[in-house]
């Protein structure tokens, strides 16, 4: 219990310090002087007029009691438009992560096996490589090839699920994710295969792979969820290229000098700390499940 | 009977080179050779006046020069006050004054190539009787009817070309461009303002440098600076500096990046400072690791037996001699960390868009892309990008394994 709480007390206060941190640096913004949409606020339409500390402490408000209204950038409520955002980049994160973890888990495998044949450890090197290379420049490649060489443009309303897959490509391929994936598989399937129990379990003639994928279970975790915030910002960069309607659209539109709203921006921020939350949370449900002598 | 064999004595200086050049010498000269060539783009290249001028506000009837002074004074004695409209729209006596419809969806590119199909299809609002154009070469021609401008210009030059579109006897809609025929050899094409797209990259990549180099000094230098002190001495600090990395680890970077880049009113070198800022709780927490793991060690006993200093030990012994690794490794990470984020700053929209940079080349080459145009300029930024990647890869690698100890 005393650990559920510490953890509970550390993420309050984490989600707290991020909210009163992005309130600080929406409410001193340069731009809410001229022209910024402060509609629905309590201080009303003229609330540009006051100074940084009053617009941190609207903010501040709106974030804890979710005070949020409508904005033309949602087109509508804040808080139903935010979450189907959020949803976006939740499902590309996911896809992402999925993917990774199909391709990771059996390769790390087969690496981690003696006598590992040459295309495998080709495959490694080429993922290597591969994740060295920034996920704005995959997205761009992406899609080039997609344009000149399919003559489909990605964004395009006519194919949702092609646009969603180049993304998902993209994210895979340009975040470090896959490769230290394929890292911690074969370290921990080489010191699984090289504890004593092992020997009695292949004496016995019983197969190894169920012992194998428990014990990666929270290598495979721990890597997934902590490298889960990488992923929302690379996803927030394809989201940009790829013109999906996620997280990173809503947070360019209301930082945008066309239409700023920094409620749109907080409410973004916030569906974000949410990610982290849950990532955070997650992993260390994981990690306690798997192996309850980490948190004794 | 004994056979000699004469052994061939290598000279000492290439023997030193030889072990130099095995010990991670290729890397490094190759980064370094990178970097001294990327640097001095600027010195090699003659300025360009238009992607000093480049605005996406041209769509909004700007009048502005039109191509880099280079085209210019090739094609054009004149001087470079000639200012061309390279409005969507016109009106009836061809002015650029911004006027709401009909508008024309595209513009005709500014360049065509000698021996080269040029073809322009345009689109405008409204209902058109009939296309006309003055002062083309003489092999393009214009549809009457549809508007379609083909053919194949066999002569370089420049062409002061008006497209008409007749909508009616008291309304036509004139789009006025001045177009350059040209048969230099461009790698990568011309972009939509005609100019060389190989070396608009070269630029963008050379001032990507500067930024990046402003980025680590804050991130790595703060970051060590931090992470040195919590670690050796720890207590209060330690504790401080865990608060603080993780209540910025909680909100993404590239979000507060965002935000201070639109409080600071686009400032470039603000925003530099806070991807810094956002590097050195990493950096700190590194070090901090390092420099815990060290502080125990016996060398680090054995140091203040012989009455050196904390700060020696700390900075000379624990830093320098165990860290530097470390130090490069992360001075390179930050490098590319702080040139993607300028990168997609400027590809978004929130750094100057007048400004030619890797960010402005890859959007206007999605935008060239998504109309149908080519994707030189695109596949130039990313080019560009990989080379700086590269630089500082090679670097980075060369420099630790020089200083890596003979195993």
């Amino acid at each position: 219990m005393r650990v559920i709480a510490r953890e509970v007390v550390h993420v309050v206060a984490v989600a707290l310090l991020a909210l009163l941190l992005t309130s600080f640096a929406l409410g001193t913004l340069a731009i809410p002087a001229q022209e910024v949409s402060w509609s629905c606020v309590p201080l009303g339409p003229d609330a540009a007029q006051f100074g940084w500390v009053r617009r941190t402490m609207e903010l501040l408000s709106s974030g804890v009691t979710l005070g949020f209204c409508d904005s033309p950038i949602t087109r509508g409520a804040i808080i139903p438009g935010t979450i189907r955002a959020a949803g976006t980049t939740g499902l590309l994160v996911l896809l992402a992560s999925v993917c990774s973890t199909l391709i990771a888990v059996p390769l790390g495998m087969r690496l981690a096996m003696p006598g590992s044949s040459v295309a495998v450890r080709i495959t490694r090197t080429g993922i290597d490589a591969i994740s060295s290379l920034p996920v704005l420049v995959w997205c761009t490649l992406l899609f080039v090839v997609l344009a000149r060489g399919f003559g489909v443009i990605p964004g395009d309303a006519r194919h949702p699920y092609l646009t969603t897959a180049v993304a998902v490509l993209a994210l895979v391929s340009g975040d470090r994710l896959l490769a230290e994936l394929v890292q911690r598989v074969e370290s921990a399937t080489s010191d699984t295969l090289s504890e004593p129990y092992m020997r009695t379990v292949r004496a016995g003639g019983f197969g190894v792979r169920a012992h194998l994928a428990r014990s990666l279970v929270s290598p495979v975790a721990t890597a997934v969820l902590s490298r889960a915030m990488f992923l929302v910002s690379g996803a927030i960069i394809v989201e940009l290229i790829f013109d999906l309607p996620g997280l990173g659209s809503l947070i360019r539109q209301s930082l945008g000098r066309a239409t700023p709203d920094p409620k749109v921006a907080l409410a973004a921020t916030m569906a974000l700390i949410a990610f982290g939350t849950v990532f955070r949370a997650t992993r260390q449900s994981v990690v306690w499940l798997v192996d309850r002598r980490v948190h004794r | 009977m004994q056979t000699i064999t004469a052994t061939t004595v290598q000279p000492a200086h290439a023997a030193r080179t030889e072990r130099w050049w095995r010990r991670g010498g290729a890397p490094l000269w190759m980064g370094v050779t990178l970097l001294c060539a990327l640097s001095s783009v600027h010195l090699s290249l003659p300025a360009a006046d238009s992607s000093e001028n480049r605005s996406e506000n041209r769509q909004d009837f700007a009048l502005e020069p039109s191509h880099s002074s280079l085209l210019r004074s090739w094609l054009s004695p004149r001087s470079g006050t000639d200012y061309v409209c390279v409005a969507f729209v016109g009106s009836i006596d061809g002015d650029c004054a911004p006027t709401s419809t009909p508008r024309f969806a595209a513009p005709m590119r500014p360049i065509a190539r000698v021996g080269e199909g040029y073809r322009y299809a345009p689109s405008l609002t409204g209902r058109v009787v009939e296309w006309r154009m003055d002062g083309q070469p003489t092999t393009l021609s214009v549809h009457s009817a549809t508007g379609v401008v083909t053919g194949t210009p066999t002569q370089t030059g420049r062409f002061e070309i008006t497209l008409s579109a007749v909508q009616s006897p008291d309304s036509i809609v004139q789009q006025r461009i001045t177009l350059y025929v040209d048969d230099r050899t461009l790698w990568f094409g011309a972009d939509r303002f005609g100019d060389d797209i190989l070396r608009n990259a070269l630029v963008a990549v050379s001032r990507a440098l500067l930024p990046a180099w402003l980025t680590v000094c804050v991130g790595v230098v703060g970051g060590t600076l931090i992470g040195a002190f919590a670690g050796f001495y720890g207590g209060a600090a330690r504790r401080l500096l865990l608060v603080g990395v993780s209540a910025l680890q909680s909100v993404p970077g590239l979000l507060l990046v965002f935000i201070a880049a639109s409080a600071s009113d686009l400032d470039r070198w603000v925003m530099t400072t806070v991807v810094g800022l956002i590097l050195a709780p990493e950096v700190a927490l590194g070090v901090m690791q390092r420099v815990e793991s060290f502080r125990s060690r016996e060398f680090v006993d054995a140091a203040r037996e012989i009455g050196m200093p904390d700060r020696a030990i700390l900075w000379h012994e624990i830093v320098w001699l165990n860290g530097r690794d470390f130090l490069v490794q992360r001075v390179a990470n930050g490098l590319v960390f702080a040139t993607i984020m300028d990168i997609t700053l400027s590809y978004v929209g929130l750094l100057d868009s007048n400004t030619l940079s890797v960010g402005t080349m890859l959007r206007s080459g999605r935008a060239t892309l998504v109309g149908g145009g080519s994707s030189g300029e695109a596949v130039a930024a990313v080019l560009g990008i990989l080379m700086l990647v590269s630089t500082f890869m090679l670097l980075s690698r060369g420099v630790r394994a020089l200083w890596a100890r003979p195993r």
